[in-house]
């Protein structure tokens, strides 16, 4: 059994957490963007005109084929060469990560809009709402608790795929983490730490929607 | 068959709603048959007749959720838009209460009846929460104005939907098998409110199973069957004296005459 020595880790705390500081910030922008994007396009996949209906659709299933990995670098290194726009690592990150994860919000929207039953829709019409009336005030707030669980796991996936930006060098936390590890010699000790702090991430995460759904699942059945 | 015409003391005034030439099929059923109905204001008028009669088709048709293939619906003298927009006007002004009460579950049995109000009237909110207690009172649920649907007996659910349709003050309430969902311990307390809304002079178009509430309450009785109008009359004739043979074997097997 090798020594665990953690002073590696101590001496470069500070430059360990403003990593995580990163890979948060990443995590909530990425997951702000997705869950908006995702609404909208999931809307329009359900409601929408059909060719938006099969352009959304399109979307969805190019982007559930693509390794995210792949869209990151992708956007990093081939979209400045194609179109002359360049992103800096971060924005890279998010805008690949964001329409990467979007694709996987739209089908647990669309999922979640179905489920509501026909009548729901009916009652809201026979009122004399309009249809964006229906969705809005009706449709969406009951599907969104629907949602929950499902929106769990993507949240978590979300903030485990940031760990991938530092294949362009966005200072997150994992990138730190590598940077680390190499400096020190001492890969064990800062990997087996970085799985601590992404556990200490997530738990929380996974936990605290269970929750939330636990506590609003009787508002979503009808 | 007699040539005397049935009293229908309503008759004299402007029809309200009418039915004119109205079919409707699903791909190769005939759910109506060129169906021509009058519904004067004021009349609680009862649509009685077997499963898939067309009896339901016919009430969800009127206000355009779902059109009918031809023919058309005249309300207040005005043929009923096809276009969105127009169509909404339109059915703000009829009340509608469904078999599964389709109460909103993320509300409370105050914002259901109050929502209506609030989306389609822009009314003040606080003003239309109001106005939803007091139709809670009317209804007998005003403690239960803070409960979610998920807390509410079906009969208790019912009279919230009753409520929230009433919120919008409509010119007739379409009722769509009201109690069909209901056990039988609860179907009293909602016949009672509609009872105490037919005594108010409301234009009530009910599609039902109950036929002794159809005998005591309505003033005009229509018996579909297969797409069409069997017999229309009041209920001293369709229930005592049915002048169709077809009528009196309908009710025969519900074990009435």
């Amino acid at each position: 059994m090798p020594d665990f020595d953690l002073t590696p880790i101590m001496d470069s705390w500070q430059f360990l957490a403003t990593g995580v500081g990163v890979t948060i910030l990443l995590s909530l922008l990425s997951m702000a963007a997705s869950l908006v994007l995702g609404t909208l396009l999931g809307v329009g996949r359900v409601y929408g005109p059909r060719p938006m209906q099969w352009a959304i659709t399109f979307y969805v299933d190019t982007m559930r084929s693509i390794p995210v990995l792949v869209v990151i670098v992708w956007i990093y290194f081939a979209v400045p060469i194609l179109t002359g726009i360049s992103f800096p690592p971060f924005w890279s990150a998010l805008i690949a990560i964001t329409i990467h994860i979007t694709a996987s919000v739209v089908e647990i929207v669309r999922a979640g809009v179905e489920s509501i039953r026909e009548g729901q829709c009916r009652a809201g019409l026979a009122l004399g709402m309009s249809w964006p009336q229906v969705i809005i005030n009706i449709v969406l707030p009951q599907a969104a608790i629907r949602m929950l669980p499902a929106i769990g796991s993507v949240l978590s996936v979300t903030i485990k795929d940031t760990a991938i930006a530092s294949v362009i060098a966005v200072p997150e936390f994992m990138k730190r983490a590598e940077t680390v590890a190499a400096q020190s010699y001492q890969p064990m000790e800062v990997f087996t730490f970085a799985i601590f702090v992404y556990f200490l991430l997530l738990f929380p995460t996974t936990r605290t929607v269970d929750f939330i759904y636990r506590r609003l699942s009787h508002l979503g059945r009808s | 068959m007699t040539d005397t015409s049935p009293i229908r003391r309503a008759a004299t005034q402007r029809p309200l709603l009418e039915y004119k030439h109205v079919r409707k099929s699903f791909g190769a059923f005939t759910a109506l048959d060129d169906i021509s109905l009058t519904i004067y204001p004021g009349e609680v008028v009862c649509f009685i007749g077997p499963s898939g009669s067309g009896k339901s088709t016919l009430l969800r048709g009127t206000n355009g959720l779902d059109p009918f293939d031809g023919g058309e619906v005249i309300f207040d003298g005005l043929v009923l838009p096809r276009k969105p927009s127009d169509v909404r006007k339109v059915r703000r002004r009829m009340g509608m209460v469904f078999q599964n009460f389709e109460l909103f579950p993320h509300k409370t049995a105050l914002q259901n009846v109050a929502i209506g109000p609030i989306t389609v009237l822009n009314t003040d909110k606080a003003e239309a929460e109001q106005q939803a207690m007091i139709l809670l009172a009317k209804v007998g649920l005003s403690d239960k104005a803070d409960n979610y649907p998920v807390n509410l007996s079906g009969g208790q659910q019912q009279r919230v939907a009753i409520a929230r349709a009433l919120a919008m003050q409509p010119e007739v309430l379409l009722f769509d098998e009201p109690t069909s969902a209901l056990d039988p311990e609860t179907i009293g307390e909602v016949l009672s409110v509609m009872k105490a809304l037919a005594d108010e002079g409301r234009t009530m178009v009910i599609v039902t199973h109950e036929m002794s509430f159809a005998r005591r309450v309505a003033d005009w009785v229509i018996v579909f069957e297969r797409g069409k109008v069997l017999e229309e009359g009041p209920p001293e004739q369709i229930f005592e004296a049915p002048t169709v043979e077809r009528t009196k074997e309908f009710l025969g097997h519900l074990g009435w005459a």
